[in-house]
């Protein structure tokens, strides 16, 4: 089977300065990977760089990354950008500075999915209502109508959630994108991330400094830090026999809750 | 043992547009001396409004707080300056809450004198003060945005324990920082409590951080009480509703 993103050896420099040395992942379709470490240990660059989101001082020296058998690194502005959405959708860690200011969410969505050739208003709402109502947003007509400062944080969160579900992307790749939220609210979208991939074969690369997140929903686990990937292999792996020192520090550091 | 802080149903309206929100609706409680109280409950829930009345950073609209037994409810700007002696609060973004100009060791120095302290020996306690929260000396000549997250949290602790307030409020003191450095500020905060006998109002979404560091818990929701007692008993034992949601939630 094809992988779905194959990342080989990638180094990755800021204004000339290697952040990411020597880092290969691979995940297949319908796969979920979790990407661990401390803030500052290159998780988000790594997946900027997937989706050739880097910004103008980041490069990728050295090595490839292959999105279905094509060279994300050869591809023109153009071509990611058609890409971006259907291919491969992302959530921000925060999602609100990525919507527009000054237009309605609703407005802001039916133009995205005019982009990419859904016409019809209708049946785009009542995609954008089931979702919606999966992760805890009752009043869809009012959160269409609203602009991005009438939400609070983590409603606008969930529209970020929405916009890059909505479009059924092949791969999703989430920068943190439950840290804003509550976890009640948390959970739901893990579960409705879990049901994307179930649904739809969807792969989820997903960044956080959750383990239990993690360890809920991640087939596979990447463990950053300072730039190298110190730990990758199933997620049971992993968690539960920790091979690496820095893993087994941060698997350490998270307070576990004890039911009995 | 002697409560510190008493709290009286205690009520808060805000308004909003035409709207009026209850975000508290009838919340009482105790904290006794050396007892680590946490708060938890989702956001919008009360918890913050709860804490920065306490703080009387937020007026009060019905009920009643005492400290050391007495009214710190509806006091004039000048009387308040007494209760922040006793009262210190670390916020959730710990780089927000210094201000930018002036360094951390100014900062620090600022609420000692305050209280009358002389500057050379608030200068000298601030850097010891660093010190007992884990940061060498010279932290004091730094300004906020060169520092880490961690660091200036850290370095918040100190500005709120170096007048050795009676009661310390966290109001998710820790949720903005990476797990190996929320466990170093967790050690750091229980060992205030066990060495200064500080008593603490921890405000966490966290359950799993709530068992490991409070002696009790109350969990809010819709601006009420909704249950009390031990973290063992309510993450073992709910009996609510929204609690056992709470608890499920936890991944």
């Amino acid at each position: 089977m094809q992988p779905l993103l194959e990342l080989q050896n990638i180094e990755i420099a800021y204004d000339g300065e290697p952040k990411i040395t020597n880092v290969s992942l691979t995940m297949k379709p319908g796969e979920i990977l979790g990407i661990v470490g401390e803030s500052g240990s290159g998780k988000s660059t790594l997946i900027k760089a997937a989706m050739g989101l880097l910004d103008a001082s980041g490069s990728v020296n050295r090595g490839n990354i292959f999105y279905k058998g094509q060279n994300v690194l050869e591809l023109g502005d153009e071509q990611l950008r058609t890409m971006r959405g259907p291919e491969m959708g992302m959530i921000f860690q925060n999602c609100g500075s990525a919507l527009c200011p000054i237009r309605t969410i609703g407005d802001q969505l039916y133009e995205t999915m005019e982009q990419h050739g859904y016409k019809d208003r209708e049946a785009v709402k009542n995609r954008a209502e089931s979702l919606f109502n999966k992760i805890n947003l009752n009043d869809c007509e009012r959160i269409l109508s609203s602009y991005p400062f009438e939400l609070s944080g983590g409603m606008n969160q969930r529209v970020g959630i929405v916009m890059a579900m909505i479009l059924k992307p092949d791969l999703l790749l989430a920068d943190e994108p439950t840290s804003a939220l509550d976890v009640t609210v948390q959970a739901q979208v893990v579960r409705e991330m879990m049901a994307l991939r179930d649904e739809f074969g969807t792969g989820i690369a997903i960044v956080t400094h959750n383990i239990g997140v993690v360890s809920h929903m991640a087939d596979q686990v990447a463990v950053m830090c300072r730039g190298r990937l110190v730990e990758y292999g199933k997620t049971r792996d992993v968690i539960d026999n920790p091979q690496d020192a820095y893993t087994r520090a941060l698997i350490q550091a998270v307070p576990r809750i004890r039911r009995r | 043992m002697e409560a510190v802080l008493e709290v009286k149903r205690l009520k808060k309206t805000y308004q909003k547009g035409k709207d009026l929100i209850n975000a508290v609706e009838d919340i009482s409680f105790q904290i006794q001396t050396g007892e680590c109280l946490g708060l938890v409950g989702e956001s919008g829930s009360g918890k913050s409004t709860v804490a920065k009345m306490i703080a009387c950073l937020e007026s009060v609209d019905q009920g009643e707080i005492l400290l050391n037994g007495k009214a710190i409810t509806g006091l004039k700007r000048k009387a308040q300056r007494a209760v922040y002696r006793d009262i210190q609060m670390v916020f959730q973004m710990p780089v927000d809450s210094f201000n930018p100009r002036i360094k951390l060791g100014e900062g620090i120095m600022e609420s000692m004198i305050n209280q009358g302290m002389r500057r050379n020996e608030a200068q000298i306690r601030a850097r010891e003060y660093l010190e007992i929260c884990g940061l060498s000396p010279d932290f004091a000549d730094r300004y906020p945005y060169q520092v880490s997250g961690g660091e200036c949290q850290r370095a918040s602790i100190a500005r709120a324990i170096a007048i050795q307030p009676h009661l310390l409020i966290c109001d998710e003191a820790t949720s903005a920082l990476d797990v190996t450095v929320q466990a170093q500020i967790i050690r750091l905060l229980t060992q205030l409590k066990k060495e200064f006998g500080m008593s603490q109002l921890m405000i966490c979404h966290d359950l799993a951080l709530v068992q490991e560091v409070c002696d009790r818990v109350l969990v809010i929701h819709n601006g009420r009480v909704v249950e009390a007692g031990t973290p063992d008993e309510i993450i073992m034992n709910p009996r609510e509703a929204y609690t056992k949601k709470l608890i499920e939630s936890i991944l």
